[in-house]
């Protein structure tokens, strides 16, 4: 943590709600984006999100410092999310809209604009992303976890092993068995990702 | 077709992505890429995966969003303020019994010939001297006492929420007579005597009595908020007696959320010079319409 993060915190802890806000700034769309992949849709994961927030507000006092502070969040945000998923479980029929919703609740086809790539190329990766959200989806809470925690956000065995509070081979067999099934699950889709 | 070799190979393509191959088993799987092509078409697929995981668009924050929590978190302050209070004058009830003992010692005590000289205050302040002097067990034992006398006042608010007249939400007087300090002194006493033979062998919890729905004996403690607390054997053995008035049993249980803050200080008093080490580690707070919080004791060798 930052110097400026330290004191926020030193004043979260002492009741001021102001200085808790300014602090999450910083981790809003990081928290929001994880849930979002969690969770398959942005009414779900901004309520998540929140409810991270509120409940890192809550014990704010009990947070040592001993672990960084985004990996506490990640903490709670992997417990709030596996939460929701076991008590939302949805059929195996049913599967997650292939539609975004904007912050007005409109729906809009998922779209994404790369200069670096031919609209042909663009299309590709659109659709790649699409099977693979929709792959994730089709996952075990506890594999997709560790896919989002480990290939999308970038974490390491280590932070991911505190996140979901395993050690670090655990985390990395779990991680292998998560991709061995996400590549079964995309194997019909490989031309999607490779390269011509 | 897939042989054995390959799946062998294939249970190291994701250390491998990943760099974290040892050097010799790095080599052995490359040497296996440059000979087998469904290994290589395999690797090449998962690192393509892996390469689109990495671009998946992001959404943004909405004002809605922030609007949204700011409002929550404003609610959540306020809870925070409440729970406080109620703490703060639960405490203020303790001292006031611990105090009201104290005056009728003392009270006693000046109505003895053999201090005749002395004022009551005289009095007391000798009688505060006399209870630095008082070995260590003695202290225990009144420690012991509030700290559980806490607790079951907690938990008599937990169960009469919606009655505001309870005795841990009135405020401590000071203009008391002395019968009225004696009623709440004898209260307390009752309360601290109460907890102390609080049933506590296993299967203590009814069937009926339940925590979020399900038994202390069923409940699962993964991804709720522990708190851990390592304990001497006698330190375990006190902690024990205190958390029985949660009636839950074994080593983990299940404190409503709103009384865990004022059990986690009575355990932290309580222990005092018995702990070995505290540990609290906040893994995930179940925040469903039941609130709790669990609490792991471990006695410490």
């Amino acid at each position: 943590m930052s110097e400026n993060e330290q004191e926020l915190l030193k004043r979260c802890q002492n009741g001021d709600m102001k200085a808790f806000e300014i602090l999450i700034e910083a981790y809003q769309k990081r928290m929001i984006n994880y849930c979002y992949r969690m969770l398959g849709n942005r009414s779900d994961a901004e309520d998540a999100a929140q409810e991270v927030f509120v409940k890192v507000f809550r014990f704010i006092d009990k947070f040592s410092g001993d672990a960084s502070f985004s990996t506490w969040l990640y903490k709670v945000a992997s417990n709030v999310c596996l939460d929701f998923l076991r008590k939302h479980k949805k059929p195996e029929h049913q599967t997650m809209s292939l539609y975004q919703t904007n912050s007005d609740g409109e729906e809009f086809d998922l779209h994404i604009e790369d200069s670096t790539y031919s609209p042909y190329e663009q299309l590709k990766q659109t659709e790649a992303q699409r099977a693979l959200a929709l792959a994730l989806d089709k996952m075990s809470a506890e594999h997709k976890n560790v896919i989002v925690l480990r290939d999308i956000h970038g974490l390491s065995y280590e932070e991911i092993g505190r996140i979901v509070g395993a050690a670090e081979g655990t985390v990395k067999s779990r991680i292998n068995r998560a991709r061995q099934q996400l590549q079964k699950l995309l194997e019909k889709d490989r031309e999607l990702f490779l390269t011509d | 077709m897939v042989g054995k070799h390959c799946a062998d190979m294939e249970q190291y393509f994701s250390s491998y992505i990943d760099g974290s191959l040892d050097d010799e088993t790095k080599a052995l799987v490359e040497k296996e890429l440059l000979a087998c092509e469904d290994c290589q078409k395999k690797l090449s697929l998962m690192q393509a995966i892996r390469q689109t995981a990495k671009s998946m668009p992001e959404i943004e924050v909405s004002d809605t969003f922030k609007s949204s929590l700011h409002e929550r978190l404003l609610a959540e302050q306020a809870a925070k303020e409440t729970r406080k209070n109620r703490f703060v004058w639960s405490r203020a009830s303790g001292f006031v019994a611990v105090a009201a003992v104290l005056f009728l010692s003392v009270m006693t005590l000046s109505s003895l010939p053999e201090h005749p000289e002395l004022t009551s205050e005289e009095l007391t302040k000798q009688q505060a001297v006399e209870t630095k002097t008082e070995d260590e067990d003695t202290a225990y034992s009144v420690s012991k006492g509030g700290a559980q006398k806490d607790v079951q006042q907690e938990r008599s608010v937990m169960a009469s929420e919606n009655n505001k007249n309870t005795a841990s939400d009135t405020p401590p007087q000071v203009n008391e007579t002395p019968s009225q300090l004696t009623e709440q002194a004898d209260a307390a006493m009752t309360a601290a005597e109460t907890a102390q033979h609080e049933p506590c062998a296993p299967g203590a919890l009814r069937e009926n009595e339940t925590e979020n729905g399900v038994t202390a004996k069923n409940v699962s403690i993964e991804n709720k908020e522990i708190l851990h607390y390592y304990f001497s054997q006698d330190g375990f053995l006190e902690a024990q007696k205190i958390l029985c008035a949660y009636e839950a049993e074994g080593e983990a249980w299940a404190v409503p959320i709103d009384a865990a803050e004022q059990v986690e200080l009575a355990l932290k008093g309580l222990a005092g010079y018995k702990r070995k080490e505290a540990k609290t580690e906040a893994i995930q707070i179940e925040q469903e319409e039941n609130e709790s919080v669990y609490i792991v004791l471990h006695a410490a060798q």
